[in-house]
């Protein structure tokens, strides 16, 4: 395993430490501290991948988050799979996978290669002009196979294993960006006493000056990284300062509240079973310094993709990070300064530079610095095209001529493996701009700049446009005095170190070299990661999109993973260019969260899994599962829906437990319905204002059901409200409307009537509370409760009274949902399994047995007894189901007055009927239309649905409730529940099948 | 036996990780917890029986022997104690505001408390995974209190006194929403080492 492009010594890797990884199934070796895209390049691998529309070949292209072409699967392990990774962003570690995304059979011998030739056929928006019909084809046809071409990648197929954690947090500043702005920031706000929190997405801080040479300025006479050593030295020992590298700032929101997402686990050479793979920040700063650096341009010219073809920066920080070479044989192409100092830095490593062409007349001091080097500058000239298969075997240069376009006579081709580019350099101002701050273009700098305030952010370095380390330094040391000030913070005056740093000339922004790029601009990529060329762009304008945001859409131009970040800058000239418009008319595309791809580990954090979200048991939870209670979703609880004993069905097991307390007893676990606790002077009027039914004149001891409205008059929750005092009520709600109920109340009590004395408390989980039904219920209390007078006048329907079970202190109450006799008990939670055994104890030869929701459901459903979500849907109101009887004429109460409008009393409004199918075995599905014909015509209006249905055993019949136009409810009247696939012919009736006397709940 | 644990049915293999100072999480059921409501004159009078200041801003807690009030809002105080005490601590209060602008309700075992205790920045590391409050010592020392939430679930934290570069927190969870909570604590914890306390005593009524 020979690394040919590996320099024997140097880099900040730890040669010690060599690391094997296998790439598209090859063994490959490089060290800790390499990215994979360095330990690629080591081996001389060029070709990466191939492009996502043409199938081009495609190499490395940069050396940071910017990267366009090195997106691989890299798998870390079973399950452990990150489908699309850029190869720069990710640090080797043993046993690491790589592979390329795309090209069949593989990425060298790619048979959809032909798909370059063909593209004069592909324009932009050729799928949109292509794939349209037939109908339906785009997604069972087109979209699938156009998106295995495309070579996303697959989604991982098993289940991820790592965990994911999210971090709140606090603190005085937050600095974006570990190069030396965000560290001297960093520094002087630790010095002044804040607490900071610095974040990086790269393995290690300091930015450019650690991503440099020999070429990189002095500080104070000594070499760069020495200040960046000592700096960062000084921020760890700091207690109130959190570094955190390898951590990507995703989102910065207009509030200032930031999202970061930090690497944790995937580096490390040895797994730590105990930490997280990654964890989300959320960081609510008092201030914020966004020091996020700048993105190099590449240049636009004819063939500018093939793999070799790699920013200039990017070439010098690979072999400044790994001692990695981009190639043996160069040629440099640049618009700016920057790329001499990757040339001196090349060239010092033994690297052959063939030629740098400037394409502009007057390079700055660096490029005197390459000529005293021995290195051969050619000004004013530039890149016009390359060369070359699978990678680039040589580059071709021009003299640009005075009006800008290259002269042909003057082209030569120059034999190299290596292409490196730089168009100067653009701020990375997406976060500021996330956050709401404007931006300006900046002439001199050709690029949009942080332009006016943005509430407590503030850019320094090169983000702000800072072309030099000591405009960087002298920016940071101002925004964060200024955020600091603000924040009380008093910051020393501090001058800055003393830096020896060559003034560079102004770039050439490389759309300006329009006369290189017009000759083949089909063939002049602007945006790698999405195949646009310049070309594309162009036709967008023809077509008429004039908006740079339309533009954007139709061509895709900038819309990849990478966001833009080389491409948003070319891509924005060329429109300029095209449509004759000065680059300050436009603005770039609007930047959007996330910044850069996010795992949906992070997002969810813990929240996956049986913790997706909290499962609430009841107090009887493990004593319903050791009777063998089927639990149920509802809302977040646990709950019964039937007991089934071995061998019985569940149909069966709900016939049996309706019929126990149809004719002995039954014991339902009811402690999830809504408790609440009202008190006050006020507490009778409030809920006055708020129920239905009459509360001021309930006698102590008593209770009352009643219905709570909308201001509409439709119903939004049914219940009891208990009179426990003068001043003290208790009400029950429904399970699924407890937090509505009691925000509702607050709502009123808070917002409208802050003058009522009235305090209200959620109380569901201060007590169980458990259902006796049956006729046999009383006879089981006789011999279970003491304390209480239990005989039918002396606790009547709708009583309250307390007393004790088995010892245990009791609350009683008798009440009914299932038509029988029947008592509900709320003991503390911590007994109530005592309780329940105790019961079930002192029932021996009464027949007492469990029963869960489904018989609860087929027993008030033989009542009629509305089930609100079920009769209900947000429309209903309760004329609709003939609860006029709920409605007190005494007093007022929300929803009242609503009722009284002609439209809720008109003969169309819905009105409850009971159902009865004419085969009794046939059972009408809940939500069936109900219509007149048994096959209804097209265009047919229902005149009612079905609302609840179920197999009565007690009846020996299926029965049902639904909702009817009230001018059609007659009972007698033949209906059809029409439903997917079947048509049940029903009768209507009164809408309560049994005892419709009340005599036996009352008994 | 009744449920009285959220602890009960957690399996320590799965929620444990090894430590030398390890973040230690504990139940402490049955604590004597009510809550007061009530107009300024209520909460004055309910201070003046109980003999105890009221806390009374955001974040602020008092304490008198075993007895604490904690600030929950601007007419909500949780009232804590040893178990056992709530019959007499409710007559007295029910006493204080016979006649005033108040409320006061028995929440002893509506809710459940989960304690974690072990080193300051490993605690407050924890709690910082689910709770959005600020808790730095600055912004919350020893004695701080607040209603928040926890991940999905409401809490209230309280903050008790410890020894330096020490933490002992307590939240305050409704029952049913306790062992989600417990399985967060316990990811979260995971990385400063993680045990579930070994209860000595048995929590049999």
């Amino acid at each position: 395993m020979r690394q040919p492009f590996r320099l024997p010594s140097g880099g900040r890797i730890d040669r010690g430490r060599r690391v094997v990884f296998s790439f598209d199934g090859r063994s490959l070796a490089g060290f800790a501290g390499d990215s994979l895209a360095a330990a690629i390049m080591a081996h001389g691998v060029r070709l990466v991948g191939r492009s996502f529309k043409y199938h081009r070949p495609r190499g490395i292209f940069s050396a940071g988050p910017e990267e366009p072409n090195a997106l691989l699967r890299v798998e870390l392990g079973p399950g452990r799979i990150e489908p699309q990774a850029r190869a720069t962003m990710v640090e080797l570690v043993p046993g690491l996978g790589a592979a390329t995304l795309s090209g069949w059979p593989s990425v060298r011998r790619d048979l959809f290669a032909s798909f370059d030739r063909a593209a004069a056929f592909l324009p932009a928006g050729f799928y949109y002009k292509t794939f349209f019909r037939p109908r339906g084809a785009w997604e069972r046809v087109f979209e699938p196979a156009i998106r295995r071409l495309a070579g996303l990648g697959r989604a991982p197929e098993r289940p991820d294993p790592d965990r994911y954690l999210h971090r709140h947090a606090h603190c005085d500043l937050l600095v974006v960006g570990g190069g030396p702005a965000g560290l001297a920031a960093a520094r002087a706000a630790a010095r002044a006493g804040a607490r900071v929190i610095l974040c990086d997405e790269r393995p290690f801080l300091g930015g450019g000056l650690a991503m440099a040479g020999t070429c990189a300025p002095r500080i104070d006479d000594s070499p760069a990284e020495s200040w960046v050593v000592a700096t960062i030295a000084e921020l760890e020992r700091a207690p109130e300062v959190t570094l955190l590298a390898r951590t990507t700032a995703i989102a910065l929101h207009p509030s200032r509240h930031a999202l970061l997402v930090e690497r944790v686990a995937d580096h490390r050479l040895e797994p730590d079973p105990r930490l997280p793979r990654e964890r989300l920040w959320k960081v609510r700063p008092r201030a914020v310094l966004l020091a996020t650096g700048r993105i190099e341009r590449p240049l636009l010219f004819p063939d500018n993709d093939r793999p070799g073809v790699m920013l200039a920066g990017a070439a010098r920080a690979h072999l400044a990070r790994s001692a990695v070479l981009a190639g043996r044989d160069l040629v440099i192409a640049t618009a700016d300064d920057s790329a001499y100092a990757a040339a001196l830095e090349l060239a010092a490593a033994g690297v052959r530079i063939r030629a740098i062409a400037d394409a502009r007349l007057e390079p700055g001091a660096l490029a005197s610095a390459a000529e005293a080097a021995g290195l051969r500058v050619l000004p004013g000239w530039t890149v016009v095209g390359t060369e070359g298969r699978l990678g680039i075997r040589a580059a071709t240069l021009a003299r640009l001529g005075a009006n800008g376009a290259p002269i042909e006579a003057s082209a030569r081709t120059l034999a190299c493996d290596a292409l490196l580019v730089s168009g100067g350099w653009t701020p990375a101002v997406q976060l500021w701009a996330q956050a709401g701050g404007r931006l300006a273009f900046d002439d001199a700098r050709a690029a949009f700049l942080p332009d006016g305030p943005c509430d407590g952010v503030r850019v320094a370095g090169a983000a702000a446009g800072a072309t030099t380390l000591g405009e960087a330094l002298a920016t940071a040391r101002g925004a964060v005095a200024e955020l600091l000030a603000r924040l009380g913070f008093a910051i020393g005056p501090e001058t800055g170190p003393a830096i020896d740093e060559p003034r560079p000339a102004a770039s050439r922004p490389p759309w300006t070299l329009e006369g290189v790029w017009r000759r083949r601009p089909e063939r002049s990529f602007v945006d790698l990661q999405n195949d646009v060329t310049a070309f594309d762009l162009g036709l967008a304008l023809q077509e008429g999109f004039r908006a740079v945001e339309h533009v954007k859409r139709y061509t895709t131009w900038g819309m990849a993973t990478d966001q833009g970040r080389t491409s948003g800058p070319l891509g924005l000239g060329v429109i300029a260019a095209l449509g004759g418009r000065p680059l300050a008319t436009l603005a770039p595309t609007t930047f959007r969260p996330p910044t850069s791809p996010v795992s949906f580990g992070a997002l969810a954090g813990v929240h996956r899994g049986d913790l997706f979200r909290p499962i609430r048991t009841t107090p009887l939870h493990d004593w319903c599962a050791r009777q063998g209670a089927l639990f149920e979703d509802v809302g977040l609880w646990k709950r019964p829906t039937a007991f089934p004993r071995r061998g019985e069905s569940l149909e069966a097991a709900v016939e049996r437990e309706c019929r126990t307390v149809r004719e002995a007893v039954g014991l339902l676990d009811a402690s999830t319905l809504a408790k609440i606790d009202v008190q006050g002077k006020d507490a009778a009027a409030f809920l006055d204002r708020i129920w239905t039914i009459d509360v001021a004149d309930l006698p102590i001891g008593r209770a009352r059901y009643g219905l709570v409205l909308e201001e509409d008059g439709t119903i939004l929750d049914d219940g009891i409200v208990c009179r426990l005092g003068e001043r003290r009520f208790l009400l029950f709600g429904t399970t699924n409307g407890a937090a509505r109920l009691y925000a509702w109340l607050e709502r009123w009590a808070q917002t409208e009537w802050p003058e009522l004395e009235v305090w209200i408390t959620p109380v569901t989980e201060q007590w169980a509370t458990l259902a006796l039904q049956g006729p046999k219920s009383r006879l089981l209390l006789l011999r279970a409760a003491t304390g209480v007078d239990l005989g039918p006048r002396e606790f009547p329907h709708m009583a309250l009274r307390e007393g004790t079970i088995a010892g245990i202190p009791a609350r009683l109450r008798r009440a009914s949902f299932s038509g029988e006799l029947g008592f509900e008990i709320d003991v503390p939670p911590s007994r109530a399994q005592e309780v329940a055994e105790a019961l079930a104890f002192f029932a021996r030869d009464l027949g007492l047995a469990p029963y869960g929701l489904e018989a609860m459901h087929v027993l008030r459903l033989e009542k009629g007894y509305i089930l609100v979500g079920h009769e209900t849907d947000g429309t209903v109101t309760p004329l609709d189901l003939g609860l006029d009887r709920l409605l007190s004429k005494k007093k007022d109460f929300l929803g009242r007055r609503s009722l009284a409008l002609p439209e809720h009393r008109c003969p169309e409004r819905p009105r409850l009927v009971g159902l009865l199918p004419e085969d009794p075995h046939r059972l009408p599905e809940p939500g069936a239309q109900l219509v007149a014909e048994p096959v209804p015509q097209a265009g047919t209006k229902a005149l009612g649905h079905v609302t609840s249905s179920a197999r009565s055993a007690t009846l020996a019949r299926t029965i049902a409730l639904g909702l009817v136009r009230g001018d059609h409810a007659t009972p007698g009247t033949t209906l059809f529940a029409t439903s997917a696939g079947a048509t049940v012919e029903v009768a209507l009736a009164a809408p309560c099948f049994y005892d419709p006397e009340g005599a036996r709940l009352r008994g | 036996m009744a449920e009285l644990s959220a602890l009960d049915g957690l399996d320590p293999a799965t929620l444990e990780a090894a430590g030398e100072d390890p973040v230690l999480l504990g139940e402490r059921p049955f604590r004597t917890r009510l809550l007061l409501r009530g107009r300024p004159e209520a909460l004055s009078a309910a201070g003046t029986s109980l003999e105890l200041a009221l806390p009374d801003r955001v974040g602020s807690s008092t304490t008198r022997g075993t007895l604490a009030a904690l600030w929950l809002g601007p007419d909500r105080i949780a009232l804590l104690d040893e178990p056992g005490r709530e019959r007499a601590l409710l007559a007295r209060l029910e006493a204080a505001l016979a006649n005033l602008p108040g409320a006061i309700v028995d929440l002893g075992e509506a809710m459940t408390i989960l304690r974690l205790e072990g080193p300051d920045r490993a605690v407050r590391a924890t709690l910082a995974e689910g709770c959005p409050l600020d808790l730095h010592p600055r912004s919350a020392p020893a004695g701080s209190a607040f209603a928040s939430h926890y991940g999905k679930v409401a809490i209230w934290l309280h903050l008790l006194a410890a020894a330096p570069d020490r933490c002992s927190a307590e939240l305050h969870v409704e029952r049913s929403f306790a062992r989600h909570l417990a399985r967060h604590l316990a990811l979260a914890g995971r990385e400063h080492g993680f045990r579930l306390e070994r209860r000595a005593r048995s929590l049999s009524a």
